[in-house]
């Protein structure tokens, strides 16, 4: 199986990525990700990996230079064995603020998606009213954004990601808004998109529970500046269900994960301390 | 004291909507009851100050059934409304692109920002003479002046206008994977279009204040018009009738205007 792994394009490829961002205004830019490397082989089946971090750890910007819409400062990306320069057609980012616009209605929105990709415009309304039913808003085509709730207005976005289908789909935190209920149904609804799709998911979050229902493999980020300290394979079958909640091992990698966080918080002041440029 | 509700003579804030609503029909009352006593006329000829200096509310009603029933002031309003609307036309179809295109590409913003900002700052009252040369007396100087009254504000407000559309809707359309052409269409252009509807507001308020400077010269026709000829003639009721006249068409037109952006763009 390794050696099928490498025989193929990786679905993505960062070494050594640096980036700095002055923190404060008027100030010398501070290390925000410092040297990451990710190798992460394609799959036949798809993969699902988890970037798990503390809040304003960099996970955002690591995931900006994998779609290509931030440049790292030193190191490279490649995705699907394409050097990533400027915003990448092969990836789409669900991003962590709704973003859906409001002079559009809902279907608008994911069509505008498939429309900037040139699909053509039956197909186009087909593939946006079929993805919108897929995430629960089928009844809701017509309406206009700013008329539906966060968590709504949030799946709309995912939607609008997921109807163009592409090989590698970023999602920033994508169901932080949601209420458990809808959360454990987007959660389902996403994992049965990507079994078919079979392309790469990465999703970031703060939820360890959430990554571990879904992942195959977590990576676990420092404080900031983002650096590499755990990477974690999730030994469960699928389909997951719910309950895996309560199994003991489940609690068990929830604890080493905690603590790792908890770690990773600790050694923040000393991380800012050395960071000065 | 209490933060809810503000005191009657307290600093800033609101009055509650009942007492500022009170106060502002009393101030409105209490100077028209000071203009009907100081304009009645309670003997022949006897009044405290002349319908000349200032004519009473009941001389301004005639005055107006007077440009009604001549039919100068119907097709004042008509020639005046047309005049502008005229000029807002091409106030949008120039100010429009200029300021959408000044907003979202920087070049086009460093050549040409120093022209427009210096031009806003000149009145147009300036151009009158240079407008006449080149344009002439005829109907188009009118619609110049207006133009040029307006389209600098427009061009400004439109360029400030896109700068504000959120980045986060730049964002997004970036990595969907919109083209320049398509951000500045799909998504600069929409998500200003509020505020360009409010500078259009703004620019057609101005509009109605220059109509008079603009009808006011060699013009023979129009609002502005009508008030020059009887100013000269010293028909003070007429001058009012005209003022009251352009002041209640640019008030409802305003009306309009917010009532549309209320209703269809509101984001
Ligand atoms: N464009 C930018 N300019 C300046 N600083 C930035 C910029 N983008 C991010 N930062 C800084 O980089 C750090 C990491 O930001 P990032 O958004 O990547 O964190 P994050 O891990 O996604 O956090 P969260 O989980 O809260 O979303 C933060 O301190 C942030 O202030
Ligand atoms: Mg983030």
């Amino acid at each position: 199986m390794d050696e099928q792994k490498t025989a193929v394009t990786p679905f993505v490829e960062i070494r050594h990525v640096h980036k700095a961002f002055p923190i404060q205004p008027n100030t010398k830019p501070a290390p925000v990700v410092e040297d990451v490397s990710i190798l992460i082989p394609h799959q036949e089946e798809g993969e699902f990996v988890a970037f798990l971090g503390p809040s304003g750890c960099g996970k955002s910007t690591l995931l900006h230079m994998i779609s290509g819409l931030l440049s790292p400062d030193k190191g490279e990306v490649y995705a699907l064995g394409k050097q990533v320069s400027g915003p990448d057609p092969q990836s789409v980012t669900v991003q962590q603020a709704y973003t859906c616009f409001p002079w559009l209605t809902v279907l608008g929105n994911v069509e505008f998606g498939l429309k900037t990709h040139g699909v053509e415009a039956v197909e186009r309304r087909k593939l946006a009213t079929e993805y919108l039913h897929k995430v629960g808003l089928g009844d809701r085509l017509d309406a206009n954004p700013r008329q539906l709730s966060g968590g709504m207005q949030q799946r709309v976005a995912i939607a609008r990601t997921l109807a163009m289908r592409l090989p590698i789909v970023l999602m920033d935190e994508p169901f932080g808004a949601l209420d458990a209920q809808t959360r454990a149904d987007m959660q389902e609804t996403l994992l049965h998109l990507w079994q078919d799709e079979k392309n790469l998911v990465v999703f970031v979050t703060h939820d360890i529970s959430e990554a571990l229902l879904l992942a195959n493999r977590i990576i676990v980020f420092s404080a900031r500046p983002a650096r590499i300290i755990y990477d974690m394979l999730v030994p469960f079958e699928r389909p997951r269900p719910q309950s895996l909640l309560y199994d003991s091992q489940f609690l068990q990698l929830s604890q080493v994960l905690i603590g790792l966080l908890k770690h990773s918080e600790a050694t923040t002041s000393d991380n800012t301390s050395t960071s000065g440029n | 004291m209490s933060n809810q509700k503000q005191h009657l003579l307290g600093m800033r804030g609101a009055l509650s909507r009942r007492a500022d609503t009170t106060l502002s029909l009393l101030a409105l009352g209490i100077a028209f009851l000071v203009w009907f006593l100081v304009t009645y006329e309670y003997a022949p000829e006897k009044r405290l100050v002349t319908g000349l200096f200032l004519p009473s509310p009941i001389d301004i009603v005639h005055g107006t059934q007077n440009l009604f029933r001549t039919g100068e002031m119907p097709g004042a309003i008509w020639v005046s409304m047309w005049r502008i609307a005229q000029a807002m036309f091409y106030t949008i179809l120039v100010g429009v692109p200029v300021g959408v295109l000044m907003g979202s590409v920087p070049i086009i913003d460093a050549l040409l920002r120093k022209f427009v900002d210096g031009f806003k700052s000149v009145p147009p009252t300036a151009f009158i003479g240079l407008i006449i040369l080149w344009f002439g007396i005829e109907e188009r100087s009118k619609t110049v002046f207006l133009f040029l009254g307006a389209i600098f504000y427009m061009i400004l407000m439109t360029k400030n206008a896109i700068r504000n559309v959120p980045e986060s809707y730049v964002t997004v359309a970036t990595d969907i994977g919109a083209s320049r052409l398509q951000l500045i269409r799909s998504v600069l252009l929409p998500g200003a279009l509020p505020q360009i509807w409010d500078a259009i507001i703004v620019c057609s308020g101005l509009m109605w204040t220059y109509i008079i400077l603009a009808e006011w010269v060699n013009a023979s026709s129009g609002l502005g018009h009508t008030i020059s000829i009887a100013s000269r003639l010293n028909r003070s009721d007429e001058v009012f009738a005209g003022v009251i006249a352009i002041a209640i068409i640019s008030a409802s037109t305003d009306w309009v205007l917010r009532a549309i952006r209320r209703r269809f763009l509101n984001w």
